[in-house]
């Protein structure tokens, strides 16, 4: 530090300006130390009584004199005289909270004045971070640490799964590691249940590293937990070749799937502006059997469901050709399976009984004990208190992941319903909490659908049935602005288009000035985290997920009975 | 550093607050350009000044100095030889700036003394000591650079005698010049002017 007569060693400038609304601007001392500040820093603004934890958002270069520009000096003697003294280097801050310090205690406040010109700006100090952000207790989880420091940076889990969160980046910033950590720490202090729809399966049984010295398996939840974990599947198949330690399998009888199921699958079927109406008319004249009848409709048939419903034929014949696809769906157990379209389908049910949906595991039970049965036995689970995940077919099978999602969901969200209002009039215990770990969560919260969905009301509702959603996506912008900003909590890699940035922004304050430390972040393993499970928010590189947090998590595996483990659904819910 | 004694160099002869104007012992012998003087006094504050003009002509300003070389024997010093009563008829007079005091419990003060230089004082060249003493703060360039009759000039010269005179010469001139710049933040062509004539080539690369 040349030349200037600073209050301590640690001291990097004084305020010099700023507003509450726009943050403050800070003259550095040295200016040759720039290039040591980098947006998305924590310093310290030691005001007369306060300590203002500020968030480093613009950095810039200036000269007192115009004239020097025009007649930039040429030798290092001249730019030594100059350096500091004509030319100087400002920060601008944005003042996150305050800390007031009484007694050896330190007490957090919103920001709501500002210092004194010419306050002293330091670097925090890891006593500033254990103030704001606590240390590992029963609900605070580590979850990485700041940019430019080594402090542990602790997130609140009971806060977080209150309500519904986001976890946003574009494809390999990081954004199923955060996941997967977060998801961790909640089963680790147990503050939730979890229902994890694991898309890509990486989250259930292992997931995949792909670092600069090339892949690498890294624990899932159910390596990590064991029998805390219960994991299902849509494709055993691709489970068993993965050598995954499956609990049991989804299989989702057709008089479960609604309406509304398929209509959000309305973009990917490619389904016309007729269908809800022919879907209603169906329903209300076929009951449950609506959905195998139409998916399962020949020619003779067509007339006949044209004549009973008075639909549009050509409507119903589009619609009919528009659901083929889920014929091939193997975990839905059709109850057609004599018919001749099912043998061409990749699926092989052993025909037992007439009309009852055949299946490996469920030959022996009836087709009723069926109905809710995947629903019901994640249920079990959560209360249990155990966490599920749900793998899906390995080649990206959207269509499989949208219907399952939606319906789990919607039924497990009339439990949660049901279950709320009875504990409330019997003034008994309301259902655990649960959050709902959903990837590509744009399909199911884009602005077209999100009225409609059950996932809309989840994130909008918060707390109110003990449902919270977790939802992770790489196109924020494509999701309902109204629920980007109900998020409790958001946790966001970088992104690299404008309107996405803006949308995992939204309804927060300071937003423009975070949106600089937003894209300073690197392009993988790092965040900035924002909300309800943090007292300000802060730019983190995520805790590091390898052997240490392995270690870390174990230990929270308590076995449970060894029941849980073997027990497939179909057979419990038979043995009922 | 040798221990020196401050050598007399003039009798003030005209003095106001901010300078004073002395007549060199000798003809031709004013302190130089840009260096320390100081006027004693008892019971006074030390009148410390910089040399800011330095003059030669007749002791009657009416009367003008006329050519008297006779080529090829009689010229330059000569002169003064075949007319050795031009010494008592011509005179060197120079003028200092008052650039600060020392005050009666013996610190440096760059600012205006209290009084300005009484007349037929003597005035001293500083010593090196007393030069490192005075300098070794740039405050008193502060008033050499308010000075609206633009001062660059004696600016410069008066930090090239400090610097000649403190030991780690690199370093206080760097000191000076940042000093000097902060002064003139808002002016960089006047800042330009002084850094351009106290820098050495060496150190300007
Ligand atoms: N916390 C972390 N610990 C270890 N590796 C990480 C972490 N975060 C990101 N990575 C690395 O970044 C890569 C991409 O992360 P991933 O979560 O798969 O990205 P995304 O889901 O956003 O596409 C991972 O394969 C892993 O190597
Ligand atoms: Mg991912």
């Amino acid at each position: 530090m040349i030349g200037y007569q600073a209050g301590s060693d640690r001291d990097l400038g004084v305020v010099v300006g700023g507003t509450l609304s726009k943050g403050l601007t800070i003259r550095l001392h040295d200016p040759e130390h720039i290039e040591h500040m980098h947006a998305g820093d924590y310093v310290v603004v030691l005001g007369n009584e306060l300590r203002y934890l500020s968030v480093i958002t613009d950095l810039a270069l200036k000269v007192t004199d115009e004239h020097l520009l025009a007649n930039p000096p040429d030798d290092l003697f001249t730019r030594q005289v100059l350096s500091g003294t004509a030319t100087y280097a400002t920060v601008e801050l944005l003042p996150t909270l305050a800390l007031e310090t009484a007694g050896g205690k330190s007490q957090i406040l919103p920001v709501r004045s500002i210092p004194a010109h010419f306050s002293r700006v330091q670097r925090s100090t890891k006593d500033d971070f254990t103030a704001v952000f606590g240390e590992e207790d029963a609900t605070h989880f580590c979850i990485g640490k700041p940019l430019d420091s080594e402090h542990d940076i602790y997130i609140d889990l009971t806060r977080l799964t209150e309500r519904s969160n986001g976890v946003f980046g574009k494809t390999g910033t990081g954004k199923s590691f955060l996941t997967r950590l977060l998801i961790a720490g909640t089963i680790q202090k147990n503050t939730c249940a979890n229902l994890i729809f694991d898309m890509h399966n990486e989250y259930g049984w292992q997931g995949v590293s792909e670092g600069s010295t090339g892949k690498r398996s890294v624990k899932g939840l159910k390596q990590l937990f064991g029998s805390r974990v219960k994991l299902f599947t849509l494709d055993r198949k691709g489970s068993d070749q993965r050598g995954e330690q499956v609990d049991g399998d989804i299989f989702i009888n057709p008089s479960e799937i609604a309406e509304e199921d398929i209509l959000l699958l309305g973009s990917v079927l490619n389904l016309r502006e007729t269908a809800p109406a022919v879907l209603s008319a169906l329903q209300r004249h076929y009951g449950t059997h609506w959905l195998s009848k139409l998916v399962f409709l020949d020619q003779k048939e067509l007339d006949t469901v044209v004549e009973e419903t008075g639909a549009n034929k050509e409507s119903v014949r589009a619609l009919a050709r528009a659901l083929g696809p889920l014929r091939k769906m193997s975990f839905i157990l059709w109850e057609r399976s004599g018919m001749a379209e099912i043998q061409s389908a990749p699926i092989t049910f052993d025909e037992v009984g007439e009309d009852v949906p055949p299946s490996p595991v469920a030959a022996s039970s009836g087709a009723s004990s069926q109905r809710n049965s995947a629903v019901r036995d994640i249920l079990t689970a959560v209360q249990n208190g155990q966490h599920v995940v749900v793998g899906f077919p390995a080649k990206d099978d959207l269509l499989s992941y949208l219907l399952v999602v939606n319906l789990l969901t919607r039924r497990l969200r009339e439990h949660y319903v049901t279950e709320t209002n009875r504990s409330i009039a019997s003034r008994q215990g309301r259902p655990r909490q649960i959050m709902i770990t959903i990837e590509e969560a744009h399909r199911f919260l884009d602005p077209a659908v999100a009225q409609n969905t059950v996932f809309g009301e989840i994130a909008r509702e918060m707390r109110k049935y003990g449902m919270s959603l977790l939802v992770v996506d790489q196109r924020p912008s494509a999701i309902d602005d109204e629920i980007v900003s109900q998020l409790g909590t958001r946790f966001i890699c970088l992104l690299d288009d404008e309107k996405d940035v803006r949308s995992a922004l939204s309804g927060v304050s300071g937003a423009t000035r975070l949106q600089t430390v937003l894209a300073s972040l690197e392009t993988r393993g790092q965040a900035l985290l924002i909300g309800h499970a943090l007292p300000m928010p802060i730019a983190v590189r995520t805790r590091a997920y390898d052997q240490d947090f392995y270690r870390a998590m174990a230990g929270s595996e308590q076995p449970e009975g060894e029941q849980f483990q073997s027990s497939s659904f179909v057979s419990r819910m038979s043995r009922r | 550093m040798q221990q020196q004694v401050a050598e007399r160099a003039g009798e003030v002869i005209a003095a106001s607050t901010t300078e004073f104007t002395a007549e060199a012992l000798e003809l031709h012998s004013a302190p130089p350009f840009g260096s320390f003087v100081k006027v004693i006094e008892p019971k006074r504050p030390t009148i410390y000044a910089l040399v800011s003009y330095v003059e030669t002509g007749g002791l009657d300003p009416t009367r003008h100095a006329v050519a008297r070389s006779r080529p090829p024997s009689i010229v330059d010093e000569e002169i003064y030889v075949q007319w050795p009563e031009l010494r008592d008829v011509l005179r060197t007079v120079f003028t200092a700036r008052v650039i600060g005091h020392i005050d009666a419990r013996g610190a440096v003060r760059h600012w205006l003394p209290p009084f300005p230089a009484s007349l037929h004082f003597s005035v001293f060249v500083c010593t090196t000591e007393e030069i490192q003493w005075f300098t070794r703060r740039h405050d008193y360039l502060a008033g050499l650079i308010r000075d609206p009759s633009g001062t660059e000039e004696l600016t410069a010269a008066a930090i090239r005698t400090a610097v000649a005179a403190h030991s780690d010469q690199p370093d206080y001139l760097l000191q000076a010049a940042r000093s000097v710049a902060r002064m003139l933040a808002s002016d960089y062509i006047r800042l330009h002017l002084i850094l351009q004539s106290i820098a050495s080539e060496e150190l300007r690369q």
